[in-house]
């Protein structure tokens, strides 16, 4: 049957790092991109006679993120033991939560793609859980050899379960965009795919439109970045579709997505899964979470991106540039900084400049920043603003000075430009040395125009004659003599003045 | 010599005490064990490694600091020998197997770290059943070790070397582990002293992994006033072991010292009659629990029945947990990070080849039960139900602790025998730990003590059992010590330590 | 029976990467089913509504403040490593 007629059911695991100074489970400290085998102590080895004591700053981020999105926090959880082996786990058993996890349902938001016309509607994709657990090294294969890297073993990692409640690739992509801003949000995690803080499996089955019970699903290993999710569900929904076209049943299995054939293909089918033999973990107690640090880990939560982008939109701006603002965490702080300053400097109502600073913003700043904030990419504007030479304070004064009329808008990006290059001047300061202040003395400007209307008569003739256009030579004129100083406004002013006082003079009889 | 002879005879808490006051020199004393090993181990096979030049050192650092008018730990001076369980950084570990041959630790334990805080002088580690697994000291690619009673029988297990070596005084003190009653079964077939604290009293942090929620360390002695010193050392929350126990640390020797006083009055023993009914106890065991529960008695104890419902499921209970944990415990024994490898041209014969050659055949059998036992299919009617049951046990064990202050029961159903005699019938085995296990089963203080006897040749030493309630060990210590000072028992010294009692 | 037996024991030599040649899973089959028989007394148990056991005595999540403590001496420990490439745990090739 046409593609139409199946629906995709597709559910995400998405595997998260959680920023801490020390791993999950031992006091040893963690570095991404350290000399191999450096970040390691007795536990990350396995040695004999170690035990896991867990971080309870991990346990900390995960319940705030756990809190952000809704969970349930059941007052014990406990941890598991994973059985496989594996030469990257040392013990040969990952210490997760099975069957009593420290967080249950919870839901993420992302844009409703059933109503693409309104960028602020959004649906809520239901969580089945979210569990803590710690991660295994790294594998590389040489030649003769394979080689073990245990730097991350043992690093603090919370997987997010979703219910399958997700029905297409973009949406599947647009939900793992919203819950990486969201742990951004709380810094609980770098949440980068292409350095692995990030870490996404999807399932994916098909059922007839219509019909209630789950097709059998295919679980997706290992996409590393955005495109790549996107892709490799759309690839496996193809795959499945020509099976069940042809009359084939689709066999549980773990697939991986082969980016250069933009195919899936199937890595080991559930009869030759393992058996995890799963039990409750010995070596620790069960893990209780109580009202009291509920209720502390709730007070410290941000406001989280939805709400802030409807905050946004109240203020005046679009949906678009309240996405833009809102998909980095550090720069909506930024914004919000630098707009209030702006609208005390000036005394306006903040809403009044919103527009005027979000530009500025998510225009100048973002491009000289070099920032590349597209949802894409993994570099966070974030990262570059931490960096930003220029205050939220120092780009409200510069937004001020224009508002103010004392400098022009172009005049405004030079400013700022230099204010990247010399990092600790003020823009005042920089106005001043480089003579940007605008001239806006009424008379000089109205004598400098008078002086070029006289000088180019053809023009006027042409702009008397109803030609309006050529009011913009005339403008461009007077800033190229006064060395675009000329307050361009004052400039419209000035020659509308002339122009009058030239057609009173052609009313009148002519007094020689 | 005849200064050693005195050295030997003292009791850990004595020779404590002379090196404080100056009467004896740890070198010494040191000196003195040294020799006793080197006379005692060719028959008895209890040390897995001697570490003379490190105990040397370590006594004269004593005596520089008793010298020197330092404070002296508790321990200062005491030769001390652990079972070879105990990660000791810079000395080799094996924990009875091959898998760890050439192991040396490159980290310290929590025990040898506290002895050795306390001013004790290690002088080496103890042989024992691999990983813990047996109850004889036989399952172990090394040495068998023989019991300084009867050479020739077993000393018990998986403790045994340690009880070996403390019974031939060939060190003052040792420290054993107890799964299932691999301190209080080898204590009470060597005559000794074994104590295992309350689960979580003592760190579990470099105690190499068997039964992780039913192991515990702790100490092998001649006295009971020993026992107390050492649990005074080595108890107290460890941040290296998240189920060590938060509770303070009461002085125990005071409550030894209270109970050498002899009077028990208000203290009730109690005791499961059903038990003693049991197919397989030994006759003379028997006897010499009723004679030690008159001890008790004379001394104003009052001694009532009581009831453990469920005690028959015990043994059942215990070999699906303790091989399930096992199992898991000893996934990470792969050959890949440490101890022994067989290169295989696969990443898989490696794993199975290494495994197999570096394991014994109980730790196989172990590790097989217990990977049936948490099968996806078995878990349910095995591992679950065993958690089931062993709440149940530890319900009865709390119910009876309202009508008795602890249990008493004879340790081991039988005496020692001889070396070998029991290895073809693991269930056999298995079922001798049944008056034992219920105490790891339920997180309980248990202690074995000297109670006489068999009256056959050889004479193999009978121990006596109490069991008490979470956290009570200063009570058992105090009816040990009561139990001690009304018999002498713990004076005798066994045919294989060279002097006669 | 030997047969299903033989077949147990070999598929939990497999899950538990134990080399087992035919001899020793024999002789570790017959035990392993005696001792199993033992144990299925526990289905005689009535455990309605009995809770699975809890670590004893307290409930404490024994929590450690995120600061680092690790003390090991690295390389030390990575020279007692079987095979060592560039610092790198190496093991036969293996496919991830």
């Amino acid at each position: 049957m046409p593609m139409s007629d199946y629906e995709v059911v597709i559910g995400l695991e998405v595997h998260c790092q959680l920023a801490t100074a020390t791993k999950m489970f031992s006091g040893c400290g963690y570095a991404v991109g350290a000399e191999p085998n450096s970040q390691i102590d007795a536990y990350t080895l396995g040695l004999p006679g170690t035990l896991p004591v867990p971080n309870r700053a991990a346990v900390d981020h995960a319940l705030r993120l756990a809190l952000a999105v809704g969970c349930e926090i059941p007052p014990l959880s406990r941890w598991a033991r994973k059985h496989y082996f594996y030469p990257d786990l040392p013990k040969g058993y990952q210490i997760t939560q099975a069957d009593q996890p420290y967080a249950l349902g919870g839901a993420i938001e992302i844009p409703d793609h059933a109503r693409p016309d309104d960028p602020l509607a959004t649906t809520r994709v239901p969580l089945l859980r979210i569990h803590m657990e710690e991660d295994a090294g790294k594998n590389t294969h040489a030649d003769e050899h394979s080689l073990i890297d245990y730097n991350r073993a043992g690093v603090p990692l919370v997987e997010i379960v979703s219910l399958p409640a997700l029905r297409s690739a973009a949406e599947a992509a647009d939900y793992v965009r919203e819950l990486r801003t969201i742990v951004r949000y709380l810094g609980i995690s770098a949440a980068n795919m292409e350095e692995g803080t990030l870490r996404c499996d999807a399932n994916v089955s098909l059922r007839p439109v219509g019909a209630t019970e789950l097709g059998t699903r295919c679980e997706i290993k290992n996409l590393n970045s955005f495109k790549f999710i996107e892709a490799a569900i759309n690839a496996e929904i193809r795959r499945q579709v020509d099976l069940l076209d042809a009359g084939e049943a689709v066999i549980q299995s773990t697939m991986s997505y082969d980016p250069g054939r933009d195919q899936t293909k199937v890595m080991r089918t559930k009869e030759a899964a393992a058996d995890y033999r799963y039990f409750p973990e010995p070596d620790m107690p069960p893990l209780a979470i109580d009202a009291a640090w509920i209720t502390a880990a709730k007070a410290s939560l941000p406001a989280l991106p939805w709400a802030r982008r409807r905050a946004l939109v109240e203020f005046g701006l679009s949906a678009y540039d309240a996405g833009v603002l809102t998909a980095d965490h550090e720069l909506a702080n930024y914004f919000d900084i630098a707009l209030a300053a702006c609208a005390e400097l000036r005394g306006q109502p903040a809403a009044s400049l919103a527009k005027t600073v979000c530009n500025w913003v998510t225009g100048e700043l973002l491009k000289l920043l070099k920032a590349d904030d597209s949802d894409d990419t993994d570099s966070t504007s974030g990262r570059s603003l931490a960096a930003c030479p220029v205050s939220p304070a120092a780009l409200a004064e510069l937004i001020g000075q224009i508002e103010a009329g004392t400098i022009s808008g172009r005049a405004g990006k030079e400013v700022l430009a230099k204010l990247f290059a010399e990092p600790g001047r003020s823009p005042t300061q920089i106005i001043e040395r480089d003579g940007y202040r605008q001239v806006s003395d009424q008379a000089a400007i109205t004598a400098m125009v008078r002086e070029i209307v006289q000088a180019h008569p053809q023009q006027l003739e042409q702009l008397l004659a109803g030609k309006d256009k050529v009011r913009g030579f005339f403008v461009g004129q007077v800033m190229r003599v006064s060395n675009g100083q000329a307050n361009p406004q004052v400039v419209q002013q000035a020659l509308e003045t002339v122009l009058e006082q030239l057609a009173r003079a052609d009313d009148k009889p002519d007094p020689s | 010599m005849s200064d050693f002879d005195d050295i030997l005879a003292r009791s850990a808490r004595a020779l404590a005490s002379g090196i404080r006051r100056g009467e004896l020199s740890a070198v010494d004393v040191t000196q003195a064990h040294l020799e006793q090993i080197q006379a005692t181990e060719p028959a008895l096979h209890a040390y897995r490694c001697v570490t003379s030049e490190l105990a040397l050192e370590q006594a004269a650092a004593v005596d520089r600091a008793r010298a020197a008018g330092a404070q002296l730990g508790p321990l200062a001076g005491v030769p001390v020998a652990l079972k070879d369980i105990f990660v000791t950084e810079g000395v080799a570990t094996t924990c009875g197997s091959a898998i760890l041959s050439g192991w040396v630790p490159p980290y310290q334990g929590t025990h040898a770290q506290r002895l050795a805080d306390a001013g004790a002088v290690l002088l080496g580690k103890l042989a024992m059943d691999e990983f813990g697994m047996g109850s004889a000291s036989e399952n172990t690619p090394f040495e068998p070790v023989h019991n300084p009673w009867a050479v020739g029988h077993v000393p018990g297990g998986s403790s045994g070397g340690t009880a070996a070596a403390v019974a031939a005084r060939s060190c003052a003190l040792g420290l054993g582990t107890d799964t299932g009653g691999s301190i209080r079964q080898p204590a009470s077939l060597c005559n000794l002293v074994g104590l295992k604290p309350t689960y979580g009293r003592v760190s579990r942090h470099g105690m190499i992994a068997f039964a992780s929620s039913l192991d515990q360390a702790g100490p092998m002695t001649r006295e009971v006033g020993d026992a107390a010193l050492a649990l005074g050392v080595l108890a107290g929350v460890d941040p290296s072991d998240a189920t060590s126990l938060d509770a303070p640390v009461p002085d125990y020797l005071a409550a030894v010292d209270a109970g050498a006083l002899g009077q028990l009055a208000g203290t009730t023993i109690g005791v499961h009659r059903r038990a003693l009914e049991l197919d397989g106890l030994d006759a003379e065991v028997r006897a010499r629990f009723e004679a030690s529960l008159a001890v008790l008695a004379d001394a104003g104890a009052r001694v009532v029945d009581i009831e453990l419902p469920h005690f028959e499921h015990a043994v059942a209970t215990y070999y699906v947990l303790c091989t399930a944990e096992a199992s898991s415990n000893l996934a990470r024994y792969d050959g890949v990070r440490y101890g022994l490898r067989r290169a295989r041209p696969s990443l898989r014969e490696t794993y199975e080849a290494t495994r197999h050659d570096g394991f014994g055949v109980e730790v196989k059998r172990r590790i097989l039960l217990g990977t049936f036992v948490l099968r996806a299919e078995s878990y349910a009617d095995y591992y679950g139900r065993a958690m089931q049951v062993r709440s149940l046990i530890a319900q009865d064990y709390a119910a009876a602790f309202t009508r008795c202050d602890m249990i008493a029961s004879p340790t081991s159903p039988v005496p020692s025998w001889r070396i070998g005699a029991k290895v073809d019938d693991p269930l056999a085995l298995y079922l001798l730990d049944v008056f034992t296990i219920g105490a790891n089963l339920a997180g309980l203080p248990a202690i074995s003590i000297p109670a006489g006897f068999t009256t056959s040749s050889p004479r193999l030493p009978i121990g006596l059992q109490l069991i008490g309630p979470h956290l009570a060990e200063p009570a058992l210590l105090r009816v040990a010590a009561a139990h001690e000072a009304a018999t002498a028992w713990h004076l005798e010294r066994p045919p294989a330590t060279g002097a006669a009692s | 029976m030997a047969n299903d037996d033989s077949t147990l024991v070999d598929e939990l030599a497999r899950l538990a990467h134990l080399e087992l040649p035919a001899a020793e899973a024999h002789v570790l089959g017959a035990q392993l089913e005696t001792i199993l028989g033992y144990i299925r007394r526990l289905q005689s148990v009535d455990v309605t509504d009995v809770p699975e056991y809890l670590t004893a005595v307290q409930v404490r999540s024994g929590l450690r403040d995120d600061v680092e403590a690790s003390t090991l001496d690295v390389d030390r420990a990575l020279a007692a490593v079987p095979a060592v490439h560039d610092r790198l745990v190496a093991v036969p090739k293996f496919k991830d």
